[in-house]
């Protein structure tokens, strides 16, 4: 089946105006289309100067996360067929824009950078690899999912707010290193995640569950990160 | 970290504390809070015990709450610092007032 | 477009803002009560709350503890333990149970003014 879609797409071209317009495409696409396939037809055929990220288009790399219909999701996981015939589409909020679709993710990645991601671990290394049992993985699996695309971090209204809270990416992270058996800086990350800026700015809001295209369970994780602050604390671990 | 975990258990008291308010004040008719009922309720110390620890919880609660939301919505140290500062110094004032008229 | 609202965040704006109106009406309420040491102006004050105006707001105040306290509830619950797969049963049950204590207590505070 197809149909037309129109696409309203938000413009910011900083070397012709500072300001953002909203431009219209109208679209014939097929039902098993995507928004990326859409936006790749504006690019290829209407507008060349329209700008975003993508990459791998399958929801690998998480290039192409932006706010689709009120809702930050990825392009490229987005089917047409599911959305109305006007589709919406603005860069993630609260990130400073670059161009068009394409926002600046360096304070992102900072926030990925103060949780310390990467394995603590002192002891010698034996012979082969550090084992991990697959309960043990179990564990951390569906954290380890996390592709980065950035969209829950600027879906949560305390982000949006407080440019200094971590935001759900970076505490999902803490909790994959914390919870990872292999990994032995359980002190050093907790101090990393409890400041004023850490796990306690989060109210539970769901907005990042609602939009994680991995469909992970982030605000489980960061109430489970609550319960083992909490729990060290008492243990004398903890400030 | 365990002002987090106190503005937990304020809320708990809170909840059983205001259940208690609400159904005596408001719904069990005008004797309990005419002024002779009242002066005579506040003269129990178990009452005291439960107004002092009421007011203090429902301060604590409040303010804490206040103090996320400087943290998250004021722009500027500064500004943020001075407003910190206040809201520390105000429930301390209304715990004096509070207590004062509590106890005596 | 504004982004999308959902149920959670619903629940998360009704929780702040029902706070802060609660924080201003506690200060108002400490205030007013440490002021009242002689039964004349006790009584006075009793008088002007007979005001059905005031009965109003207070029906409002109600409404807005209820909603504060099971927003909280609903948070406090998840943090100690309850898994967020019930989380968007538990804001609707909230809410459905904050209407019917609504209008339980409207119920009271109506055939105390009657």
């Amino acid at each position: 089946m197809i149909k037309y879609y129109t696409f309203k797409i938000k413009r910011y071209l900083p070397n012709e105006t500072p300001k953002t317009r909203w431009d219209e495409f109208r679209v014939k696409l097929n039902n098993m289309e995507r928004v990326l396939d859409g936006l790749i037809k504006i690019k290829e055929t209407m507008d060349g100067t329209l700008t975003f990220r993508k990459s791998c288009a399958h929801g690998v790399c998480g290039s192409c996360a932006m706010k689709i219909n009120g809702k930050n999701r990825l392009a490229c996981q987005t089917l047409v067929k599911d959305l109305p015939e006007i589709i919406e589409i603005e860069p993630l909020p609260s990130l400073p824009v670059i161009k068009d679709l394409v926002v600046d993710m360096t304070l992102f990645f900072q926030k990925n950078d103060k949780v310390l991601p990467y394995l603590i671990n002192e002891e010698p290394p034996p012979q082969r690899e550090r084992i991990q049992s697959p309960q043990d993985q179990h564990k951390i699996l569906e954290s380890i999912t996390c592709i980065m695309c950035g969209s829950c971090t600027t879906s949560c209204p305390v982000f949006w707010s407080d440019k200094e809270y971590l935001g759900p990416s970076a505490l999902l992270k803490a909790y994959r290193f914390l919870f990872d058996t292999r990994d032995k800086a359980t002190e050093q990350r907790l101090k990393a995640i409890t400041g004023q800026d850490g796990i306690w700015r989060c109210h539970s809001i769901f907005n990042c569950v609602e939009v994680c295209p991995k469909e992970i369970d982030i605000t489980k994780h960061i109430l489970k990160l609550k319960r083992l602050a909490i729990k060290k604390g008492f243990k004398g671990g903890q400030e | 970290m365990f002002s987090w975990l106190l503005h937990r258990i304020t809320g708990v008291i809170l909840l059983f504390g205001l259940m208690y308010h609400f159904i005596l004040m408001h719904f069990l008719g005008h004797d309990n809070y005419s002024y002779e009922a009242v002066m005579q309720r506040l003269v129990d110390p178990s009452w005291k015990i439960f107004n002092i620890v009421f007011l203090l919880s429902a301060l604590f609660h409040g303010f804490y709450g206040i103090n996320g939301l400087i943290t998250e919505y004021v722009k500027g140290n500064s500004m943020k610092n001075f407003l910190k500062i206040f809201i520390f110094i105000l429930p301390l004032i209304l715990a004096f007032f509070g207590i004062k008229i509590v106890i005596f | 477009m504004r982004y999308r609202w959902n149920i959670g965040s619903l629940a998360w704006i009704t929780h702040r803002i029902t706070g802060i109106i609660l924080t201003f009406y506690l200060i108002a309420h400490i205030f007013v009560l440490s002021h009242l040491k002689d039964p004349v102006a006790y009584n006075k004050i009793m008088a002007i709350m007979k005001n059905p105006l005031l009965k109003f707001g207070e029906l409002i105040l109600f409404a807005i503890v209820l909603m504060h306290v099971f927003a909280g509830l609903r948070i406090t619950l998840l943090e100690f333990g309850i898994s967020t797969k019930y989380q968007k049963t538990m804001a609707y049950m909230g809410a459905l149970v904050v209407g019917v204590l609504w209008i339980i207590g409207t119920f009271y505070f109506l055939r105390e003014v009657l």
